[in-house]
């Protein structure tokens, strides 16, 4: 028992040098920035593929050589179509600013020939996104419709989903933002276990810490612990603030992100530690430790389900037995990390006395 | 001779700072970074052909077994499909997202409900292109071709024409001769050269890039409807990164750097000799800078990208290392410093990011130096102005930051575990000298208070409109008032200005602020914004009336009211300070309410009063 009143001493220490130095308001500033940054994106991508949410938006203006039926699809469709008498003329009207896009038609030369379309958009990322994906809607009902009148020329039924859909931004809130989002205090828990071992060790401050009742096990173990602690704090952080823009997940998906993000964020720090007290400065050690982390992350997204894709499918509550497995199998891997460290600790738990250098 | 001798100092420190950063690269770093490097490389062929799918899964797809979708759905891996005989209840349960009966698909009505839809629409589409490419009569298949390529349009001509010449449209009904579209479409097909070749599995490999990155997506290949791929409409923020990513680890070193002469007091030596403070930032701030520049010019290159864009790097480069100095001189831990670099990274990013957003739609996105990368790579015109209003600001704020930071090399602030706002407030008193600091100190932070400005607009954005505006005007007048009485605070606080004459210096920094923000809005108003939405961003009466053409006499009149504005409350402020602590929150409170007031006011007069 008094090796982990040592450790929960370590562990108190350490944690409250987080949050006097307000380490922890930085985080969380960081997490409003972020925040800001993607609710920023979220609102610009949903705006792309539903323009009509973007205030005074008008329909894209599209500039054709004379009356086709391409042409005729696409104002049925609800872009606004301007006919002109040449390829010169429609060609001038886009080039001088008077349509967001150029579409020249060229019919089949026989009736079985393909219709040639050339299409012509901005030099502009907003602008040519938001136009070519109303275009490119239009001309799949056009070549839909052309299928339908060639039927006798094919050998299988082309398939379709009927309806109206409407696209949001689902896709990419829970599966890019919210693993992004909880990798993040992953990473930075691993960061600040190996910064405050190398500190101890460039302050020269390591064997003041080992002549207390504590041993380096316990010290090590105790900063790791505390670093770890960010973790699951964050976490819950993040999903807070989601909710507050109108994105929930399930209870369950809750706690078991947070059960194997905080048994990753253990592993990490065990990986930051030993690279810390293996190059023993900071610089280096963040550098390795970066490399490191990515490499094991990179390993895990060999198995069948990833830890990404398990966040991904707990936040999306699309659990299966898989995704438990992954919680589990992180469990069990910290827990063998950890023994992992302790033996190895016991065996240089002599060298790290003489860590003043 | 004394400059040759401060050269010699500065070589001298640089060449240190060199020495120390190869000492670090010792045997076993070199042996850890070959180790996972090599890792790396073997993997990363297994672990690109895995995929980055982390939506594998994702929709509950619950599918009759004879559905023709359902090949569609099991090609698909962001879909867990179960076979039932009766989908409904499963929808209905929550035990699936999406229920397939035959050709019939619902969902609940939900995000996700919805989102599976979409997703089942992308299915089937692949689906379907795939079943028609083994078909034998590919032109049945694929009736129509398209051609995509991106082309330049006269500038500032978005949202109308402007010139005379342009081609009038003429009414698709007047030629209802030509009813029968096959004949006509025959008639006009002859006049290009680019006849159909009926052939497609061979592109025509007209005028490609020489390889390496190119700005928009080749569209040479001709494409069907469905392979058509809007352009990722966020590509500047990529560029921001390819920037931005490596100059992260480098600024990582310089800041444990810096802050390394500053724990265990190993700096005390060099600020023992005769070295100025200045010689040792910029010696040890040289060696890195060169590498970042260098680092930069090769990506530049990589990318494709000319000179122009290497001098839009040349300010992100210093305000970078400049945000990494103030942290390094302000943080009390390593763990710290951790938490400071990431946050300055975000900052930088998203100033670098979110306005090079808007290249093409607005001049306001010159703020920041990457849209002049983006318009550089698409081969745009690039005017004097243009170029000096995406730098220099910048500039100026890195100059001012490492001006800062220098005041704090000295004992007392470097060795000593000083509160940070004591810290801060040192570094500001230092800059003045006399009286007339007030106003350079005033001024001089203008590019800060853009800067920030930019961010609350930023950060605003997704409110709802009223809270929007009325939240904005309040933030607006704190950063402003907050700029304008940070210099009267220190001064008081550090006595750097004799404490009858507060006033008058709380007053001198009013005339330097108005003065600076004035020119600055005068620069952009004669030289950039043309467009009216760009006076509305910035705008204020003077810049109002400016642009109305009203007769100077009444501008004259028009600019006393804010210069009297920033007067006012930049003395009380002073006033504040004077008194000490607890009266400057206060006096800088009121000040603050007073601006935002004043603020709603003028924008009540000029018409913004609708909103609110």
């Amino acid at each position: 028992m008094v090796s982990f009143s040592a450790l929960g001493a370590i562990a108190k220490k350490e944690f409250v040098g987080i949050f006097r130095e307000r380490t922890i308001l930085l985080a969380i500033v960081i997490q409003v920035f972020v925040a800001a940054f993607s609710s920023f994106l979220v609102v610009g991508l949903s705006a792309l593929v539903d323009p009509s949410a973007i205030p005074d938006y008008t329909e894209p203006v599209v500039a054709t050589n004379g009356t086709s039926r391409a042409a005729e699809v696409l104002a049925a469709e609800g872009l606004d179509v301007r006919y002109y008498d040449s390829d010169e003329n429609a060609r001038a009207a886009f080039t001088q600013g008077a349509a967001d896009a150029l579409m020249l038609v060229r019919g089949p030369l026989d009736e079985n020939g393909t219709f040639d379309v050339e299409l012509v958009l901005p030099e502009s990322d907003m602008l040519a996104t938001l136009t070519l994906t109303q275009v490119k809607n239009a001309l799949e009902v056009y070549e839909k419709e052309l299928r339908e009148e060639r039927d006798g020329r094919l050998v299988q039924e082309p398939l379709y989903v009927e309806g109206d859909i409407a696209a949001g931004q689902f896709s990419f809130v829970y599966a890019l933002l919210i693993p992004l989002l909880v990798f993040l205090p992953v990473i930075i828990s691993g960061g600040l276990s190996a910064d405050s071992l190398t500190e101890e060790v460039q302050r020269g401050t390591l064997p003041l810490l080992l002549v207390t009742p504590a041993n380096a096990t316990q010290v090590v173990e105790g900063k790791i612990l505390a670093n770890t602690a960010i973790t699951p704090l964050l976490v819950v952080a993040w999903f807070g603030l989601l909710a507050l823009n109108g994105f929930s997940i399930p209870w369950s998906g809750l706690f078991f992100i947070t059960v194997l993000a905080t048994a990753l964020a253990w592993i990490g720090g065990i990986l930051a530690a030993a690279i810390a007290l293996a190059v023993r400065d900071r610089d280096r050690a963040q550098v390795l430790f970066a490399l490191a982390f990515f490499l094991v992350l990179g390993l895990a997204m060999l198995l069948p389900v990833s830890p990404v894709n398990a966040v991904t499918l707990l936040a999306a509550d699309s659990v299966h037995r898989g995704v438990h497995l992954v919680v589990l199998g992180s469990l069990v891997a910290s827990l063998v990390g950890w023994g992992l460290l302790r033996s190895a600790l016991r065996r240089a738990g002599r060298w790290m006395a003489a860590g003043e250098s | 001779m004394r400059s040759a001798a401060r050269l010699r100092r500065v070589a001298t420190i640089a060449k240190g700072e060199l020495g120390r950063t190869r000492k670090q690269l010792d045997r076993k770093t070199l042996l850890g970074l070959l180790l996972f490097g090599v890792l790396g490389a073997l993997l990363s062929p297994f672990v690109l052909g895995a995929g980055f799918d982390f939506d594998h899964d994702i929709y509950r797809a619950a599918v009759t077994a004879d559905s023709p979708l359902r090949p569609a759905l099991e090609a698909d891996p962001v879909f867990r499909v179960f076979i039932v005989d009766d989908p409904a209840p499963f929808v209905d349960a929550d035990e699936a997202d999406l229920g397939v009966d035959r050709m019939n698909a619902f969902a609940k009505p939900t995000d996700k409900g919805k989102a599976s839809l979409v997703a089942l629409d992308d299915a089937v589409k692949a689906h379907t292109h795939l079943i028609m490419r083994s078909e034998p009569d590919q032109t049945a298949a694929f009736p129509v071709r398209i051609t995509l390529s991106y082309e330049e349009q006269a500038p500032g001509a978005f949202g109308g024409g402007t010139s005379g010449a342009l081609p009038e449209p003429i009414d698709p009904r007047a030629g209802e001769t030509a009813d029968e579209e096959e004949s006509r479409l025959e008639g006009e097909g002859g006049d290009g050269t680019d006849t159909p070749s009926g052939d497609a599995s061979a592109p025509p490999p007209s005028g490609d890039i020489d390889g390496g990155f190119s700005y928009m997506p080749q569209g040479d290949e001709p494409n069907t409807p469905g392979t058509l791929q809007p352009p990722f409409p966020f590509r500047s923020l990529l560029l921001a990164y390819a920037f931005l990513l490596p100059m992260n680890f480098i600024v990582q070193v310089y800041a444990g750097a810096i802050l390394r002469e500053r724990l265990g007091r190993q700096g005390e030596a060099l600020l023992a000799s005769p070295v100025t403070p200045m010689e040792i930032l910029i010696g040890k701030t040289l060696p890195y800078l060169v590498l970042m520049l260098g680092i930069s010019a090769a990506i530049a290159l990589w990318i494709g990208a000319g000179w122009v864009s290497l001098v839009a790097v040349v300010p992100l480069v210093l305000v970078f290392l400049a945000l990494e100095f103030i942290a390094a001189m302000f943080a009390r831990s390593f763990r710290e410093l951790t938490f400071l670099t990431v946050f300055a990274s975000v900052l930088l990013t998203m100033y670098a990011f979110l306005p090079a957003a808007f290249t093409e739609v607005h001049p306001v996105a010159l703020v920041s130096p990457i849209s002049l990368i983006v318009l550089d790579l698409r081969g745009s015109e690039i005017s004097l102005i243009e170029m000096l209003y995406a730098t220099v600001p910048l500039t100026l704020v890195a100059m001012v930051l490492f001006l800062l930071g220098v005041a704090l090399f000295r004992e007392e602030d470097l060795f000593h575990q000083k509160p940070v706002l004591s810290k801060a407030v040192d570094a500001v008193a230092r800059q003045v000298h006399g009286l007339g600091s007030g106003f350079w100190l005033a001024a001089l932070f203008i590019p800060f208070v853009l800067v920030a400005e930019l961010f609350l607009v930023a950060f605003l954005f997704a409110w709802p409109v009223q809270t929007g505006v009325l939240g904005t005007l309040v933030a607006i007048a704190f950063v402003e008032e907050l700029f304008k009485g940070a210099p009267s605070y220190a001064a008081a606080q550090r006595g750097r200005v004799p404490m009858k004459r507060m006033l008058l210096f709380g007053a001198l920094v009013g005339v330097g602020f108005f003065v600076a923000e004035k020119a600055f809005l005068f620069a952009s108003l004669t030289g950039l914004f043309q467009v009216p939405a760009g006076a509305a961003v910035f705008g204020s009466a003077g810049a109002g009336a400016l642009d109305a053409g009203i007769p100077w006499l009444v501008v004259g009149v028009l600019l006393l009211f804010p210069l009297l504005l920033h007067v006012v409350t930049a003395c009380i402020s002073a006033w504040g300070a004077r008194r000490g602590r607890a009266d400057f929150v206060v006096a800088f409170t009121s000040a603050v309410l007073l601006h935002a007031a004043y603020n709603l006011a003028i924008l009540k007069v000029l018409g913004g009063g609708g909103l609110l």
